[in-house]
């Protein structure tokens, strides 16, 4: 996890899990404007039994600034490898870990009454809106698979914490970026990359399945937009940040045909519970959320990895 | 809970600001009726696509976005044109099918129904509207149009540009995918055509009340002629494919008469009385045919790079499966009522 800290008349302290796409993006967006100080610190996501240990570390850290003065605390969950696959078990121990992290921002909580804490969680609208279409502020989450089931656990988690604790809750439609070696792959991504490699991609879905996109960078900017501003009224948000735009996997294929210049070779592998459509409206924006265009994301992904000269 | 099928209508806006709050209206009783019976059906999203409006109808449609929540507007960066906005709604859109209709309610939503009956009962993807008797209540702007739309059905190989109107409704799969590749220069219906054969028309009552009113219409004459430019381009033409037939029909001819001639000039030369002028008709015909022959073939490339361009598909899946949700409940109606189905 990262842990980055700058000096002002109130510490602003962001402690950042999960170092995957959404991650990397914002704290891409917080150092390249926020003048911080970054720390990386060590956190073991898959071995349980350091991890006791290794929040008592962070909470240490944190401790050396707050007994100082007031502080502005924010602690970023944007970790997991569960995805849409999960299973039970998965997310069982995902949970678990949260569990732990939040107790940090709780003890935290009663620990430095004079400080600000907040804590922000990326949950996922896929997950908690799945096979509903056009969700609007009145659509009510309900969870088909354990994934979903595990983000609205975290969802009430949050929510039932500690009244003191400003909440902040980001539902995240499909994110899709520069994506490194190791980490889960977008559609978005994985058809750039094996259209460059002219491999067959498989989808899970069928050419009409329709979902709904977000750039990285967009959501980097207004994550870290929210982290830096001081003056948030709110006690507890939930914003969808979502493009608004369904858009069906042919449309994507086109795309990125257009893109590469030549065809590329898909396998589709159609059941129930892949091809069920998940779109939002545009009236659940909040203020300050202009997302860009599929287009412009892919065409992004695209020049990064053929400048480059290899693919990650 | 009833499963219901989503609907989405799509309204490109240029000049309608008189209009849209009537619209908007009639697209609320709908959606209140649906909403109030059992039809398995949900008027799920109304998208207006503000195609840079030159007059007040982007206010209108931000006020009427903040009272209904299943109104969405989006705005072009600049004037388009009503099917470039169409297609724009459409990529925006999610229902499982759509009505495009006009800002001008001349496309009265009381018929969705009636539509969405004849496709489902039908198994059709796209079901255009036709209207019955005159439009525009002009002989010369009813006939112009018919007739012009009868001459591209003919020189095309496509028999359904006669049936071309802008109150559709399309199966969404469909609309979407044709949206999606639709370029600049292709035109949208003609890209339905690409992905599916099971289009018709159903006769209703339409009337260009703008038109019959003020003389005015959202078409002049130049915007009328580029469309049809925008349409002979889109559409492969039949004409080149009998330019080739006739040119390798003339360089056959000539083959087979030189052949003829030559044969004459052999057992029987005085049958020639003047010499030299068959020949150079014959080599005439022959290089005639050759080129005409040749251009056809080269035009054929062409036209299928055109096509490739155009994203014409290979092939598509679509699921229709759904259909039978919405034929159950009109056919059910039926019975109830003793009706046909035309009277929903």
């Amino acid at each position: 996890m990262f842990l980055l800290r700058r000096f002002e008349k109130c510490h602003k302290i962001i402690a950042i899990f999960g170092e995957g796409l959404i991650g990397s993006s914002i704290l891409s967006a917080l150092t390249a404007s926020a003048g911080f100080a970054k720390e990386l610190v060590g956190f073991s996501y898959d071995d349980a039994a350091k991890q006791p240990g290794e929040l008592r570390h962070i909470a240490h850290r944190i401790s050396q600034v707050a007994e100082r003065r007031p502080m502005d605390l924010c602690i970023l969950w944007c970790a997991g490898t569960a995805g849409f696959g999960a299973t039970e078990c998965d997310i069982q121990d995902e949970l678990a870990i949260f569990r732990r992290v939040l107790e940090l921002a709780q003890n935290s909580v009663d620990l430095y009454p004079k400080s600000k804490i907040s804590f922000h969680l990326t949950s996922s609208a896929g997950g908690l809106f799945e096979g509903q279409k056009y969700v609007t502020r009145h659509s009510n989450p309900a969870p088909i698979r354990p994934y979903g089931h595990l983000k609205r656990s975290q969802e009430e988690l949050l929510l039932s914490s500690s009244a003191r604790l400003v909440k902040r809750i980001y539902r995240l439609s499909s994110v899709y970026g520069y994506i490194k070696r190791g980490h889960r792959m977008g559609l978005i991504s994985t058809l750039i990359f094996n259209g460059i490699r002219q491999q067959v991609s498989h989808i899970f879905g069928n050419p009409s399945t329709l979902r709904d996109y977000v750039w990285c960078e967009d959501l980097g900017k207004y994550i870290a937009r929210v982290l830096l501003d001081h003056e948030g009224k709110e006690n507890c948000s939930i914003d969808h940040l979502v493009s608004g735009k369904p858009s069906s996997i042919y449309e994507i294929q086109g795309i990125i045909e257009g893109l590469l210049g030549r065809k590329i070779y898909l396998a589709f592998q159609d059941t129930n519970t892949n091809s069920s459509d998940i779109t939002f409206s545009r009236i659940i924006f909040p203020d300050n959320w202009y997302p860009i265009d599929i287009e412009t994301g892919a065409r992004s992904i695209y020049l990064k990895w053929r400048d480059c000269g290899s693919i990650p | 809970m009833l499963q219901k099928i989503k609907i989405s209508t799509i309204t490109p806006v240029y000049n309608g600001e008189a209009y849209l709050e009537k619209l908007v209206l009639e697209l609320v009783s709908i959606r209140e009726k649906w909403s109030d019976s059992n039809i398995p059906l949900e008027l799920v999203e109304s998208i207006f696509v503000d195609d840079s409006a030159i007059d007040n109808s982007y206010e209108i449609l931000r006020s009427l976005q903040k009272r209904y929540d299943w109104i969405q507007v989006i705005t072009l960066s600049r004037n388009y044109g009503q099917h470039p906005a169409t297609v724009a709604g459409i990529l925006h859109s999610c229902g499982d099918w759509v009505f495009t209709i006009d800002e001008d309610l001349q496309h009265d939503p009381k018929y969705f129904d009636l539509l969405l009956a004849h496709a489902v009962t039908h198994e059709l993807d796209v079901v255009y509207a036709k209207p019955e008797g005159s439009v525009h209540q002009s002989v010369l702007r009813d006939q112009s149009s018919r007739l012009y739309k009868r001459f591209l059905s003919k020189i095309t190989a496509n028999p359904y540009i006669s049936s071309f109107n802008s109150y559709r409704l399309i199966r969404g799969a469909i609309a979407r995918s044709s949206a999606s590749i639709c370029s600049h220069e292709t035109y949208f219906d003609m890209a339905l055509c690409w992905f599916t054969d099971r289009l018709d028309s159903l006769s209703i009552p339409l009337k260009d009340q703008r038109f019959i009113e003020t003389k005015r219409s959202g078409y002049n004459l130049r915007r009328l002629l580029s469309h049809s430019r925008w349409l002979m381009i889109s559409a492969p033409l039949k004409i080149l494919r009998t330019s080739s037939l006739i040119g390798i029909l003339a360089l056959i001819g000539s083959v087979f008469y030189g052949g003829l001639i030559f044969y004459n000039k052999l057992t029987d030369p005085a049958s020639i009385p003047i010499r030299g002028w068959t020949s150079t008709i014959l080599s005439i015909l022959f290089l005639g045919g050759l080129c005409a022959f040749l251009l056809g073939v080269v035009l054929e490339y062409l036209t299928n790079i055109l096509l490739h361009t155009h994203g014409k598909p290979t092939f598509f899946v679509v699921d229709r499966s759904s259909d039978a949700l919405i034929r159950d409940y009109f056919e059910s109606e039926k019975k109830k009522k003793g009706v046909s189905l035309k009277t929903f």
